[in-house]
């Protein structure tokens, strides 16, 4: 193997694109040809975490494994396709009072202008807090030292978010986007959720694809009507519609060019005539979708669920669809 | 009782569409939801549903729909059924270029919760046993009407019990009494399931396991009397998920079905 070429050197991109780091990094030493193919999956995503301490020396040690690869081989950079930025909260110091960590990436906002900035194919940026939800992990136990001040491992996150969307708001060219928003917003200044943050993005036409939680009533989701080039929408949030309002997707995303619509409603009154591809869920009211990377991407086989027990449905928690004509 | 409109669907370009409505009553589903979008839909391609209650009035709007007819790939999955393989073979037919498809077990409850009936005139029947679920009775005639009927399907895929907890025996379910089953005209001429007939001690798990798990097919969900192409046309698996608990599926092979039409 390592003296011939492979015969079928097509063949090795469409095994790589499925395989993790760690067997990227083993086929790399393979030979040649496989290095040159593995290569670029291996610096595919960037990965950026805001952790608790049990995990922070190892992902630190990698981040920088990583950034000194890009400081000394730049055209690594042209590889990175995704940046992803996530929250790790500790949660087996939970019973602990508030905890002090020191920044865990202070060079996150330096690093990630660059990559951004020479990384000319970074077309996706995820951001993703999934224990936002859980009350005992609540990120106000965590916090992390940043510009002089302490903060919370939420702060932290959207000081991070919105120093990406300025830097993507500079960049000398036009860039189509994807962003995959999960909880990004600072839990304890008043705002009025996700969709306020999104709004701080200056250039919303270079948005092509949005899979974001905070858009949960339909004055919300008017908001969206700044994002004109969206292709993709996904929102994790059961929109709830109080019969004094009125969702009307096809006013909306009137002049949008949406292909692709995934919302989680207990009353809609349209849908874009321009959707071709429609994911629609009625479960309970305030409870996310459960939707992976994959959302944006394309479909997901149905999965089937248990049945549920009779008590579970009388529960006065749901949400009762309705349809309206117009 | 309020009253139920159609949906306002107007998007003629919808290729594929997704529908998971849990907390629906399945004739609403059907007629508010469903309908619209199977009448407006000019190119429909894929379609996954997921109402609470698989019905036959469910069904039946695919037969009559034109967009239908372009529909390559069905996804159903629901809670409860209420139907039988006579009301798929007749919806069926009118989705020639069906590829994949994939359905619950229609299987008569022997309870339905209040959340699935309907107010229609007909409502959800109880099943003459009060204490077990009885699954339907898949017969060859059924399987050769669906591969005339569809020329591009090669299988179906039927989820007999999408996920039994691990911790309860995987066959549990439709135990009611044998003498019970084969007084029903319906039932008469399928093996009987007999699970303490095999030697477990001596045989190796696996060799009991398939063993168990023919016989349960055998003489639960098909009808081997009149045709034993169905013992070799159909697969019966029974996995162990990603969340641990058991999937009990049956797949329809229909090229084998078509190769034992005229035969058997």
């Amino acid at each position: 193997m390592a003296n011939h070429s492979f015969l079928l050197p097509e063949l090795i991109d469409a095994v790589f694109q499925h395989l993790p780091k760690w067997d990227l990094y083993r086929c790399s030493q393979v030979n040649r040809e496989f290095n040159a193919h593995a290569i670029p999956f291996l610096y595919r995503v960037v990965e950026f975490y805001f952790h608790a301490p049990y995990l922070q020396q190892n992902a630190k040690t990698k981040e920088n494994k990583v950034w000194r690869q890009f400081c000394r081989y730049p055209e690594l950079l042209s590889y990175v396709h995704e940046i992803l930025v996530e929250v790790i909260h500790n949660q087996y110091q939970i019973q602990d009072n508030i905890q002090i960590d020191v920044e865990t990436t202070p060079c996150f906002e330096k690093r990630v202008e660059y990559i951004l900035r020479q990384g000319r194919n970074v077309r996706t940026v995820k951001m993703r807090d999934f224990n936002r939800r859980v009350p005992q992990l609540g990120a106000s136990h965590h916090l992390v030292e940043f510009g002089g001040h302490l903060v919370g491992l939420d702060v932290r996150m959207t000081r991070a978010a919105e120093h990406i969307f300025n830097v993507l708001a500079d960049l000398e060219r036009y860039r189509e986007i994807t962003l995959d928003l999960w909880n990004v917003k600072p839990q304890h200044i008043r705002l009025d959720g996700d969709q306020d943050f999104l709004l701080r993005l200056q250039d919303k036409s270079q948005v092509v694809n949005l899979s974001t939680t905070g858009f949960d009533s339909p004055s919300k989701c008017l908001l969206l009507q700044q994002f004109s080039k969206l292709h993709r929408l996904c929102l994790r949030d059961h929109i709830d519609t109080p019969t004094s309002e009125t969702l009307d997707f096809e006013t909306i995303f009137e002049n949008t060019p949406l292909e692709y619509l995934q919302i989680n409603v207990s009353n809609i009154e349209s849908l874009p005539r321009t959707i071709q591809e429609l994911r629609v869920g009625c479960d309970r009211v305030g409870k996310p979708q459960n939707f992976d990377s994959k959302d944006l991407a394309g479909s997901q086989p149905l999965t089937t669920s248990k049945r549920p027990c009779c008590d579970t449905r009388k529960d006065g928690n749901m949400a009762p669809v309705c349809f309206r004509i117009r | 009782m309020e009253t139920w409109l159609p949906f306002a669907f107007e998007s003629a370009n919808l290729q594929s569409v997704t529908l998971s409505f849990t907390w629906e009553p399945a004739d609403r589903f059907d007629q508010q939801i469903l309908e619209p979008m199977l009448a407006s839909s000019k190119s429909l391609r894929s379609v996954a549903i997921s109402p609470q209650l698989l019905s036959a009035s469910t069904l039946k709007l695919f037969s009559k729909s034109d967009s239908a007819q372009s529909i390559t790939v069905l996804n159903i999955s629901s809670h409860y059924t209420k139907f039988n393989f006579e009301d798929l073979v007749v919806s069926l037919r009118n989705l020639p270029r069906l590829e994949t498809l994939t359905l619950p077990w229609p299987i008569i409850f022997s309870t339905y919760p209040s959340t699935v009936q309907t107010d229609s005139a007909s409502p959800v029947p109880e099943s003459a046993s009060a204490d077990f679920d009885q699954p339907h009775v898949l017969h060859f005639s059924h399987c050769e009407a669906i591969a005339v009927s569809c020329p591009n399907l090669t299988e179906i895929h039927f989820f007999v019990e999408p996920d039994v907890p691990s911790e309860e025996d995987d066959y549990h379910i439709f135990r009611e009494a044998e003498e019970e089953e084969t007084d029903t005209d319906e039932d008469d001429d399928i093996s009987p399931f007999d699970p303490q007939n095999f030697d477990a001690e001596n045989d190796p798990d696996q060799w009991f396991r398939v063993k168990r798990s023919q016989s349960f097919k055998n003489g639960r969900l098909v009808s081997v009397a009149d045709s034993p192409c169905l013992h070799v046309c159909t697969v019966f698996s029974d996995t162990c998920d990603a969340g641990f608990d058991h999937a009990i599926r049956l797949f329809v092979l229909l090229n084998q079905v078509r190769k034992h039409t005229g035969f058997l």
